[in-house]
């Protein structure tokens, strides 16, 4: 019988998991090493709700390992590269996502990380740079001069690439 | 501008700042969710998520805006420029993670012996580690002896048949001396037993006095020795003659990067020698390092000149073939620049040495951040929000803390660099 683990999320709600789903996560595993399992674990950065979702993407990839994500990009739609369930598992609002981003970056859960910001990468692949301006809500910031000094040094990459 | 607005994000301030209680629905506006903690993890996950786009998406999201900018730039870099890691994995006394990384900084100060005589001196890895333990207390409970990331820019390899290889030599010789070499705590006791006065200019952070001197008789032969052992950088050592000029440049630009993809660098930079001394440049000869990767035992040529440029590949016609790519650079993407590139690459290289920036920039830098109540706020963001029990621990983020400190400073370095590149 596995040993059950008590994570208090933001709100200061308790949810109990057992402990090899938990060990996927950097901090949890290292609290219980240090702590045990005993001590209930607080997780002040991380919300109820996402919590849930973190743990529902812990148990599947006990079960369906989830590969490394190929970098660059081979498409915009993740759903070419990675299983459905996980596509299925990031297609969710934007601040759902970063909130999973946020909590697994905390959690240091390297493949919902990764999921997660591949997720977001392919919201902007492929997209115009008014696009993604639109989509993420980004104020233009840069002045004409400084557009332009970004397109002299980016010439040098351009011709590489050509 | 909207409500999430970006405000003084310049190459001092590369996080975003947002005023409390806007919305704002963007990866980047992350600090308005958890503004105690998040801001200081903008940059990594923005380069996480930049890891997925090629080079035409970078270019692209350059035009975004000024924060997609300069992380844009820094993955550029990672993406043209060849980056090593020595992890200081056979330094006995290490314990330390993966995650435990120390930065080499590199910087020039005045020597003054007891004959009056002052010079230049390159500043070395002891003053750096003790530096950076100053900037960031997260360190100072580390053992001394830690992994340390190096880059190499505009660094080339190809492959080279595995008969060709001098390693077997090179690794016995290696072994051999790190067999003899004593406790690295034994070296530094020494090197402060035999101490004398020593002024340090252009320093602003207290430092333990008894680093402060250094005995003239013994202080270039234990200075070395403490900084060999330290630092498993066989490849700066002055005997290797000439070599040593170029060492300096894989020195000169060692601390403009610092990144996760480090580590997963295939190279030892402990394994390093050089092959071959001319005119044009130096070539050195790495081994690449048993890793879960790949534990065979590659050997990599690298070539570089003597003002920090790109050359060409001496064989391209070896390495065109992507099979003769590490595995983990062929997967990434990263670590190689491919041949076909090279000559128009190399023509946007530094003219010259990387010197400038580094004396200027991360002097400076170091200067301008040793401030402990900077550290105190920097460090302090993050532990208000670790869980009890934490504070005394090691580092949880998937990111090291002090990797993220020392980004501004390799951020400031690389912009200087893009925006002067023919300096």
């Amino acid at each position: 019988m596995s040993t059950m683990v008590k994570l208090i999320s933001q709100e200061g709600e308790i949810i109990e998991v057992d402990q090899e789903t938990v060990m996927l996560s950097v901090l949890i595993k290292s609290m219980i090493d240090d702590s045990g399992t005993e001590e209930d674990i607080p997780l002040p950065n991380v919300s109820k709700s996402i919590l849930e979702k973190v743990l529902e993407f812990c148990k599947h990839i006990k079960e369906h390992p989830l590969q490394e994500i190929e970098k660059p990009l081979k498409s915009a739609n993740l759903r070419d590269i990675i299983p459905e369930w996980y596509d299925d598992f990031v297609d969710v609002e934007q601040e759902t996502l970063f909130e999973v981003i946020l909590a697994a970056n905390y959690l240091d859960i390297k493949p919902l990380l990764e999921l997660a910001c591949a997720k977001v990468a392919t919201m902007v692949k492929g997209k115009s740079v008014l696009d993604v301006r639109k989509t993420f809500n980004i104020e233009n910031d840069l002045t004409p001069e400084e557009e332009a000094q970004i397109l002299e040094e980016n010439k040098w990459a351009e011709e590489a690439i050509q | 501008m909207n409500d999430g607005q970006m405000l003084g994000i310049g190459h001092e301030d590369l996080f975003m700042k947002f005023p409390p209680g806007k919305p704002f629905i963007a990866p980047w506006s992350i600090s308005q969710w958890h503004p105690n903690n998040m801001e200081i993890k903008i940059i990594p996950v923005l380069l996480i998520i930049f890891d997925y786009f090629d080079m035409e998406d970078l270019d692209k999201l350059s035009h975004v805006c000024k924060l997609f900018c300069n992380v844009a730039t820094m993955d550029c870099l990672y993406q043209k420029f060849e980056v090593m890691v020595d992890t200081g994995s056979d330094i006995s006394s290490s314990s330390s993670s993966n995650n435990d990384i120390t930065y080499h900084f590199i910087d020039e100060e005045k020597v003054q012996f007891k004959n009056g005589k002052i010079r230049s001196e390159r500043k070395t890895s002891i003053k750096i580690i003790e530096e950076l333990d100053t900037l960031n207390p997260a360190i100072n409970t580390r053992q001394p002896a830690k992994p340390r990331v190096s880059v190499i820019k505009g660094a080339v390899f190809q492959g080279i048949p595995e008969e060709e290889s001098e390693w077997g030599d090179i690794q016995s010789e290696a072994e051999e001396e790190h067999a003899k070499s004593k406790n690295i705590q034994d070296i530094l006791n020494e090197f402060r037993e035999g101490a004398e006065i020593r002024t340090i200019e252009k320093r602003q952070n207290n430092r333990p006095s008894e680093f402060a001197r250094l005995d003239s008789m013994n202080s270039k032969k234990i200075f070395k020795q403490c900084s060999d052992r330290l630092n498993h950088t066989h490849v700066f050592s002055e005997a290797m003659g000439d070599a040593y000029t170029d060492s300096q440049h894989i020195n000169d630009v060692m601390m403009t990067i610092g990144s996760r993809e480090l580590a997963c660098s295939p190279y030892n930079i402990d394994k390093v020698r050089m092959k071959q001394n001319h005119k044009e440049g130096s070539i050195y000869q790495f081994q690449k390092k048993e890793s879960s990767i790949s534990t065979t035992t590659d050997n990599y040529m690298h070539k570089t000149d003597r003002e920090g440029s790109i050359l060409s590949l001496r064989r391209p016609s070896s390495y065109a073939s992507s099979n003769k790519m590490p595995k983990v650079a062929r997967k990434r993407n990263t670590f190689i620049i491919r041949p076909d590139l090279l000559n128009k690459i190399s023509k946007l290289a530094p003219k010259k040495s990387v010197n400038s920036f580094r004396k200027e920039s991360t002097l400076q830098s170091i200067q301008e951040h040793p401030s402990e109540d900077k550290i105190g706020d920097f460090s302090g963001a993050s532990q208000n929000l670790k869980p009890k029990n934490f504070l005394k621990q090691k580092r949880y983020s998937v990111y090291p803390m002090d990797r993220n400190k020392l980004g501004q400073f390799n951020h400031l370095n690389l912009l200087q660099m893009i925006q002067n590149p023919r300096r």
